[in-house]
Parts: C-alpha cells; structure tokens; sequence
C-alpha cells in the first residue's frame, strides 16, 4: 500500500513539473471601471483588478501608457521602452531585466481572457512613469521623452568613416598619410596653428543650433500640440474659468496652473521636472506671474471677457513656457556636454590636443559671465507677432534670466569673439581640416561614450549622475556629428565635392537634431528597485473603489493596442510625407514628400486606393476599373508590398482586395468580392501565404474589416451594418450595430460609430471593455449630420447644388452650427460654408469664404482663419495631420488641375505637393 | 733691475689676459646657461613657451622630436626681455619619409584592415627616423622671451612651419587630392 502510494505521489509531482504555473484567471480577484488620466492618453476608463493582496492593471494599458512595446514569444513577453529591455515569464510569474539585475521571481502575472493583468503602480513606476491620485482619478506622467528613449538610436549609423566622406578607394594613401601626420602633429602638441583649427573646430561644435533643423522644429511644436491637447482635452480651462469667476484674473490663473501641473504631468512633469534638473529652480508663482503677463500682453486686458480668449491667453502662455524651457535647457546642456566630455577625456589621456583644448574651453566659459539673452530672442522670434507686448519678454526674464539660469551662456556671441584669425596659411582647407579634426573628435567622444557605459552598466543604471554624464556625452558626439556633417556638406558642395553625399549629410544632421531634442528634454532617471516599488501600497490605500462600478470579469477584452492599422490617404513618417494622389481612375500613385525640402517624388506608378506603412514596407491595394463590356461593377485589385522607396513591387500572394485591409500584428485581413453580393473574409501572414477564408458576408456589395479588439474581428459593409466575429473559432458572430451612419476612431483607437433614426443621432463609442457606450442627440429635422469632436456635434443645415462658373457642380451649405452635448445649447458657426470638413482628435477645420477655418473643440467656436485663399481658387479639405492641413486647391473653371497642397497649421505656410488630374471625391 | 721691471710688466700682462679670459669665460658661461641650448628638439622643449611635458612623448613623437635640431646663431634684434635669433633647424624630410613609408606598407589598404595598416606606417616611419634620415635644413629667426634668468623660444606660426618638417604643407596637399584635385 504504501509503495503505492508513494507511486502515485511520485506520478502526481512528475506531472505537476509538466504542468505550466499559470495564474489562476479571476479567481479570488473583483474587477472595477476605474479612471486613468495620462499624459499618454488622456483621461479613460480602464480595468483595475484587486485581488487580496495587490491592484492589477492590463500589461497592454501600462505599455501603452509608457510608451513601451512588447514582443510575445509562448510564455516569454519582452518589453522594450526605449534602450531598456525587460522579460516577463507567465508561467514562472517572473520579471528580469538582465542589464539592471532586476529578478522577481513572485511578479504576479494574472490572465483573464487571455489579457495579462500586472502590478498597476509598481510596473507603471518602473517604467518610467509618475503615479498620484488626484479626486479619486489615477494619474499617471511621462516625461515628454525618458532618457531611455532618447538615448535609443544607432550611434554607428551616424559615425564617420573617413573613407566614406574623402574618396574612393584609391585616396586611401592619402587618408592614411593624412592621419598619421595629425597623430604627430597631436602627439607633439606645440603646432599652435594646427591646434587653433582645433579650437576653432570645438567652438563650432558649441555653437550647432538644432532649431536650425526644421525636423526639430516639428518636434518641438509636436510636444506643444501635445499639451495643448491634454489642456484642452481635460476641460480644465473652461471648468477653472467658471469655478472661480469671483476672483481676480491673477488668482484665476493660478488656479488653472496648479490644476494643469497636477493633472496633466506636462507643465508639471515635463517643464518643472527638466528646469529642475538642469539646476534652475522656478516656482509655480513665477510660473504663474509670466501666464499673467503673456495674457495680458497678448490679449491687453485685465479680466478676459471671453472663455476664448482666456482658453487661448493659457494655453499660448503654455506654448512660450514650454519653448523657452527647451531652449534654456539647450544652452545649460551645451555647457554641461563640454564640460563633461573634458572630464572623462582627461581619464585617459591629459596630452592629448582635444584634452587641452577642451580644458581651455570649459574653463574659459565657465571664467566669463555673460547671461543668456538667446532662449527670450528666439523664442519671442519663434512666436513673432502672437506676443505683442514687451511684457511677455519680463515674464520670459524670469525663467531664463540670471535669477535661474544664471549660468547659461549666450555661447554665440561668446565664440564670435573667440574665433582666432591666425589660421591663414590653411584656409584653403579650412573645412576639410575641421571635418578631419572632428571626424578624429568623434572618435575621443565615443571613447568616453563607451567607458561610462561601462560604469552605468557596472551600477546597474542606478546612478542617476552618471546616466546624466553620458546623457551630456551622447549630446556632445551629436554636436560634434552635426558640426562635422556641416563641414562636410561645404566639401560636398564645392565645384568638386560629390554632390551625391550632400543630401546625406543633410538627412543625417535632420535626424541628429531630433536626437538632440529628445536629449534635451529627456529629465534623467535611473532604474529603480522594483521590489521596493512592489512594496508602495499609496495607490491602493487612498483609491475608493465603488461597487457600482464593478464589472464582470467575462466582460474584459484586450486593450487599445490590439487594433491593427488601417490603410489611409495620407502618412507622415519620419521627416517623410506618403500621399496617393492623381485620383482620376487610371493612375493613382504614391507620392513621398522630403518634408525638409518639399521635394516630392512618385515613388509608385500604380492604381493605389490605400496603403499601410510598415517598418520596412508598404503594402497597398488597388483598384481595378472593369472595362464597359463586363457585367461586374467592379474587382478587386491585388494587395501588393514594396519597399519606403517603392522599390521591388511584389503582389502579396494571390489576393484581390476588394476594399480596405487590416494589419493587426503578422496577420492581414482582408475582404475579396466573390460576385456582386457577396464578399469573403480571408486572413493571411505578411507575405500573403496561409490564406484562412474567415466568413462569407452575403447579400453586401462589400466589406472592410475595421479593429481587432482582444478575440474579436469587427468589420464594416455596405449595408451600413457593424459586425463582429471571434476569431478563435469563427462561431460566435453578429451584428454590432445596424445603421452606421459613419464610424471614426478616436485618439486612443477606439471605435465611435453614430445611427441615425430621423431627426435622433445616436453616438456610440465601442469601448475597450467591449461595451458599447450609447448617447442619444435630438437634431434638427432637416439637418445633415456632419461629425462628432469633442464635446460638440457640428451639423449644417439647408444643402443645395450650385453650378460653378466652369459648369461643374458643387454641393453648398448654407448654415453650420454645433450642439453642445452638455448643455444641448445650439450654435450657429458658418453661414455659408463649403461642404467640406475635417478633423483629427481634437481640431477641426472646414471652410468660409475658400478660408480654412479653424474651430475650437472646447467651445465650439471659431477660432481663426489664418488660412488665407485667394477667392478664384477652389478649395476641397483633404486630411489633417499633426502639422499639415491637406487640401486640393484649383483655380475656378480648371478644376481638372488641380494640385494637391498643405498647410502647415501654425504658420498658414503653403506647400504645393503635386499636380493631380481630379480630386479623390 | 731693469730685467726685473720688465718681468714685472710682462707678469702684469699675462694676469690681465689671465682675467680677461676668465671674464670671457664667466660671461660665456652664464650667455650659455641664459639662452635656450643648440641640440634637439626633445632636449629644447623645456625652453619653449608653455607648459609642455616631454616625459610622456614616445614612439614615433619621440623618434622624430630627436630628428629635428635647433642651433641658435646670431642675435638679429633686442629690445628689453625680447630678442630674435638667427637660428639653423633640420629636420626629417617628412615628404620622402612619410611616401616611402606608406608605399612601403599601404599597398593593398582597404577598409577592412585600415587601422592595422596605419599602425603599420607608424612603426615604419618610426624606425625610418631611427636611421640616417634625410635631413633638410631652414633658417629662421626665432624669437626668444625673457622669463626670469632663462630665454624661451615663442612657438608662433614661423617656429612651428619650421619645425614641423613640412607636415603642414604635405597634409594641405594630401587633402586637397582626396578633395578632386582642387
């Protein structure tokens, strides 16, 4: 008996080794709707799961708000965020991150529905973000940009290689006599004419201005649409406005700030975090001083009559702040990079010309005090007419004057006086020579870049100085790369430079001052402990969670991030811009914008409806224009892939798209048409293989698969119909929703789908939970529906069709208005506008008058028309992007010519991209 | 007595000249130990102006520092603690040493083995300057500075072109053919 009981206890702990240690799903845990409000997505519903002993939140929420990414591999996740890389084991419950001997082996991993479920404050904090709690809303700060994103770009792509730069192969002796005589002229270190071009070569490198890079430039206006999204979006402006009408406009103003700082994160996090670290102490009340100031010289008034002009008094106050900051930060950073990178140099060698040379510079700006008026210039300039007043140049005083930044240097106009003369006799090749010179610098730079690698990964990335010391030294091999490639560019360019290496060396020094930008703004932070943070309980011992708000734990689905990308008319990527244009139904190509230089280029010749960019490919489909003897309406074109360049054009297996496609992960989704009403779901990899039929959809013209949401495919037709299908067995389908009238997604992908019923629109909005969150509008009988932004519907009302003097015809409308969907209060906006209309997030712009006009979300009103159009040109909104508007513009009676333009948003500037035969509606 | 008178005068004349060499020699020596010493330009550099270290300069540095030869000649000017001195300097003829070196070693460079190829040259040209160089010789003049009891030679531009054994010309030239020609 008892052999066999220790047999069968042998058998049942064998097994049980086989078995994975998954989390038992929901057991013992209650699941709550709880409120988030992040930098990263605003403010949102999410999931938060308790269980005895601690809070959990989805994995794929905290990545998203993190900015991280994962990678799924069976039981192993690996999480990037930036340069950091972390792996977490299902079934061992584990978390490592190798780099910084992170190792918890009880990280508790729940799975319900297949959706993992992690400690909420612990792993959001150790991702880098700042967790509070604030009315009961959980707050969650990222920096505009970590050190670890900032610090994630390929250094080896932008080293220089002498070889590459000078010539061919056969220059190759002189390359190398051209070395070995720099290495004796440093080695005997008393050439001072050659160690003046040193000198010369280092204060250049001082003075590389990234603003000079319109790449930058977009970068930066990106984080300010970025707060002004997150001000906007919060109401807080219009809320605090309201709350405290008795007090005085100071008082209110200070009021909104301490709000924005302790809800947003970003003036918060992002402007006093980084003005903090760069050892300029700036309290709110000056914060708060220089928003009155600004406010007041902008708008010249002591009490803001209008919640307009208030709105806008804040949020450009913000904008300047936010500039000024950077550029303040920018100058300290050029200081501190000189400073550390002389340093770290004299550890290897004291002798050597770069040492002595770097020593003098340092220790002649760090001798001289001479305060910086250049972050208030260029950010008054930057701003030009918007500040009017000189007042606003005190309030900048008080950020960036001698009170915080006393020690930040006007390092151009320093250097102007430094740059010696005495270099004549090589003057010929001064830019040859001060390329060499840094080519060789960059080399030093990268010596000292790999020696503190080597003692932050001896301390695990846990000494924040010394990750501050190599963030300096990254940002001083940046400069330097800089500096040398404008050196070069002058080689390039001579009568007998290779022309060719120019635009490479541009390209380069475009993405260079990204990478600068990021360094600048990037506050530092080490890896912290993670057992520690699993130990902070102050999330979970001050949320109230309330039992009306608990849901079922059946009901949770995956998050935001399992919608797949949808094929679109217009991408930016990068400092690129891809657009179908030439829509007349025999050729529709896709053009690539150089947005630097507004060079465009067809890069493929083709019939292309919509296109997905990839990180190394695009993939398209087409459209096929049957010929009048056949009986079909129409076939579906083949979805095809090719490189960015639109090199080698391959068709994607033997597949006819017949509409838009779906790329959610390495699966394709895409419908193809079997005959006039019917169409077919199929699924396939990236290559077009594995070809799964999915569903037949009958009695349909067509369909569109629109999001994945966790198990679920969720498809449009041309009934107007929604439909859902669980892609685990194909069984459990249906209709979501008949009568779509439009659907759109909104910032954080979920799907908003409206029906309407009459003079009743019904706004849906398919959540990540799964449910469908329903809201019913009464709307003028005779009204047309235009859109949903914010807390506004814009309809018009009173459609008519016009003749144009060229004999076309175009749809006018007399009136548009917006609902308030608060108060149900009715607007009218336009009287006569073009039936044209476009939004993104959180703006809008139609057209008045061939004016594009710009409607403000928060309070539904116009707000400006600074784009300007001569009335004989005929204008048709496109698309709108973060910095671009996209529109058609033709003059009157050629509307078959017309051209494809955008506008950038903030300066109303105008680029003409293309000539395209007819607009794509 | 008269023999003696002119024992006397003749003793007189032999101990004046005595003192007057030993004059000679005295101020001799201390115009010696006063102006930077003829030699090479390792053993000269503690009489240039500025904080240099010859301790830490070897190899090839090393090899041709010891190449290179000053001999100071006649002063041309003066003028308080300032003075310019005619001063003969040879040095390697870096133009022949450098071709023959990197002819010698370079001839089948490719990125590949770049560096090890000028780890190569150095080491050849070091053991080139170890040997019986060519030699070139320019006179210049040089001006020395008065610090405290010693002369230092200024190292401006002329000093430097002097003894950088045309380095400065051959790199100007080099890069100007990697640049087309131009």
């Amino acid at each position: 008996m008892k052999k066999v009981i220790s047999l069968t206890l042998s058998i049942i702990i064998i097994i049980s080794l086989f078995i994975p240690v998954y989390s038992q799903d929901a057991q013992n845990a209650d699941a709550y709707k709880i409120s988030v409000n992040s930098t990263q997505l605003g403010q949102k519903d999410m999931v938060l799961v308790k269980t005895d002993t601690q809070y959990l939140m989805s994995l794929n929420d905290i990545l998203e708000m993190t900015r991280s990414t994962r990678t799924d591999n069976g039981d192993i996740i690996d999480i990037k965020h930036g340069t950091r890389e972390i792996r977490m084991s299902k079934s061992l419950q584990q978390i490592t991150e190798k780099a910084a001997e992170t190792n918890e082996s009880h990280f508790t991993i729940r799975i319900i529905n297949g959706i993992e479920f992690v400690p909420a404050q612990a792993m959001l904090t150790y991702l880098g973000a700042t967790c509070t709690l604030l009315n009961n809303v959980i707050q969650v700060s990222m920096p505009a940009y970590t050190n670890w994103e900032a610090m994630d770009f390929n250094i080896d792509e932008y080293n220089l290689d002498i070889n590459e730069i000078w010539g061919s192969e056969s220059d190759l002796t002189a390359n190398i006599t051209c070395d070995v005589i720099m290495q004796m002229i440093y080695g005997i270190g008393i050439f001072g004419s050659i160690n003046t071009v040193i000198e010369d070569a280092m204060y250049d490198v001082l003075n590389v201005d990234m603003f000079d890079y319109d790449s930058c430039n977009v970068e930066n206006l990106k984080i300010i649409n970025k707060l002004n999204n997150s001000l906007k979006s919060n109401d807080i402006l219009v809320e605090t406005a309201n709350a405290y009408n008795n007090l005085e406009f100071k008082d209110k103003i200070t009021k909104v700030i301490d709000m924005v700082s302790d809800s947003t994160g970003l003036i918060g996090e992002n402007l006093l975090q980084t003005a903090n670290q760069t050892q300029s102490i700036i309290s709110k009340g000056e914060l708060n001083s220089l928003l009155v100031k600004s406010a007041k010289s902008k708008y010249l008034c002591d009490e803001l009559s209008t919640a307009s002009n208030y709105v806008d008094a804040v949020i450009l106050t913000a904008d300047i702040v936010s500039t000024a900051y950077t550029r303040a930060n920018y100058t300290q950073n050029t200081k501190s990079s000189i400073s550390v990178f002389e340093s770290e140099l004299g550890k290897f060698d004291k002798n050597i010309a770069y040492y002595t040379i770097a020593n003098k510079i340092n220790n002649d700006i760090n001798s001289k005090n001479i305060y910086m008026e250049t972050a208030i210039e260029k950010t008054v300039g930057f701003y030009g007419d918007e500040i009017k007043d000189k007042a606003i140049e005190e309030g900048l005083a008080l950020i960036t004057g001698n009170k915080a930044l006393s020690f930040a240097l006007d390092v151009g106009k320093f250097v102007t006086a430094l740059i010696p003369s005495n270099a004549n006799h090589i003057k010929a090749t001064d830019a040859d020579l001060k390329g060499l010179f840094l080519a060789e610098l960059q080399k030093n730079v990268m010596l000292t870049v790999n020696n503190k690698t080597k003692d932050i990964e001896n301390k695990k990335y846990q000494n924040v100085m010394q990750l501050d010391e190599l963030k300096s030294l990254l940002s001083y091999y940046v400069r330097v790369t800089m500096s040398a490639n404008d050196k070069l560019l002058i080689v390039a360019n001579s009568s007998s430079g290779n022309k060719s290496y120019a635009d490479i060396l541009k390209d380069r020094n475009e993405k260079l001052s990204v990478i600068l930008f990021k360094l600048t703004n990037a506050p530092v932070q080490a890896i912290v402990n993670l057992k520690g943070l699993l130990d902070n309980k102050d999330i979970e011992k001050n949320l109230t969670l309330n039992d009306n708000n608990k849901v079922s734990t059946d009901s949770i689905v995956a998050s935001t991030s399992d919608f797949g990308v949808r094929p679109v008319f217009i991408l930016e990527q990068g400092n690129s811009t891809f657009c179908v244009a030439g829509l007349n139904g025999n050729k529709s190509n896709i053009i690539k914008i150089d947005n630097n230089t507004n060079e465009s280029k067809m890069i493929i010749d083709d019939k292309v409806d919509g296109f997905i960019l990839t990180d190394k490919y695009i993939y398209y489909y087409t459209i096929v224009t049957p010929s009048y003897e056949e009986t079909v309406l129409s076939y579906g074109g083949d979805l095809k892939r090719s490189n960015l360049d639109g090199s080698n054009i391959v068709s994607i297996g033997d597949i006819r798209c017949k509409s838009n496609f779906l790329i959610k992960g390495d699966t394709i989704y895409y419908f193809e048409e079997v005959s006039s009403d019917r169409s077919d779901l199929y699924s396939c990899d990236l290559d077009g293989n594995n070809k799964k039929l999915i569903t037949q959809l009958n009695g349909c013209l067509y369909g569109a698969p629109i999001a994945v949401l966790g198990n679920k495919l969720y498809y449009y037709s041309s009934k107007s119909n929604l439909y859902y299908i669980n892609l685990s067995d194909y069984n459990d389908f249906g209709i979501v929703q008949e009568n779509v009238s439009r659907f759109n997604f909104d910032e954080i992908g979920a799907i908003k789908f409206y029906s309407r019923n009459e003079s009743e629109l019904v706004a849906n909005k398919l959540v990540t939970s799964g449910e469908i969150e329903k809201q019913t509008y009464q709307l003028p009988q005779k009204s047309n529906y235009v859109g949903i932004v914010g807390n506004y519907i814009y309809y018009s009302e009173g459609q008519q069709l016009v003749k144009n003097s060229n004999g076309s015809f175009s749809i006018t409308n007399d009136k548009l208005f917006s609902l308030n969907l608060k108060t149900q209060a009715n607007n009218e906006l336009i009287d006569k506008y073009n039936y044209s209309f476009i939004c993104n997030q959180n703006q809008i712009f139609t057209i008045e008058n061939n004016t594009i006009i710009n409607i403000d979300t928060i309070n539904g009103q116009k707000v400006r028309g600074v784009f300007s159009k001569n009335s004989s040109v005929y204008i048709m909104l496109v698309q709108v992007t973060d910095g671009w508007i996209y529109c058609y513009e033709a003059m009157d009676g050629e509307q078959l010519n017309n051209n494809l333009v955008r506008f950038n948003k903030k300066s109303g500037e105008k680029q003409i991209i293309g000539e395209v035969e007819t607009y794509r509606g | 007595m008269k023999k003696f008178v002119i024992k006397k005068k003749k003793l007189f004349i032999i101990v004046a000249i005595a003192v007057v060499v030993v004059c000679i020699g005295v101020l001799g020596y201390f115009i010696v130990k006063s102006s930077p010493p003829s030699g090479n330009l390792l053993k000269s550099y503690s009489y240039i102006q500025g904080d240099f270290d010859t301790s830490k300069v070897h190899g090839l540095n090393k090899a041709y520092m010891e190449k290179v030869n000053m001999k100071f000649g006649k002063q041309v000017s003066k003028h308080n603690k300032i003075k310019v001195v005619s001063t003969t300097i040879n040095t390697p003829n870096m133009e022949v040493i450098i071709n023959n070196a990197v002819n010698s070693v370079a001839g089948n460079i490719d990125n590949s083995n770049y560096q090890e190829k000028l780890k190569l040259v150095q080491t050849e040209l070091e053991s080139q300057l170890r040997l019986d160089c060519v030699l070139t010789e320019k006179t210049v003049n040089i001006t020395l500075v008065k610090e405290g009891f010693k002369w230092k030679i200024v190292p401006n531009e002329e000093f430097s072109n002097a003894i950088d054994g045309n380095m400065a010309n051959i790199l100007k030239s080099k890069l100007l053919q990697l640049n087309g020609g131009k």
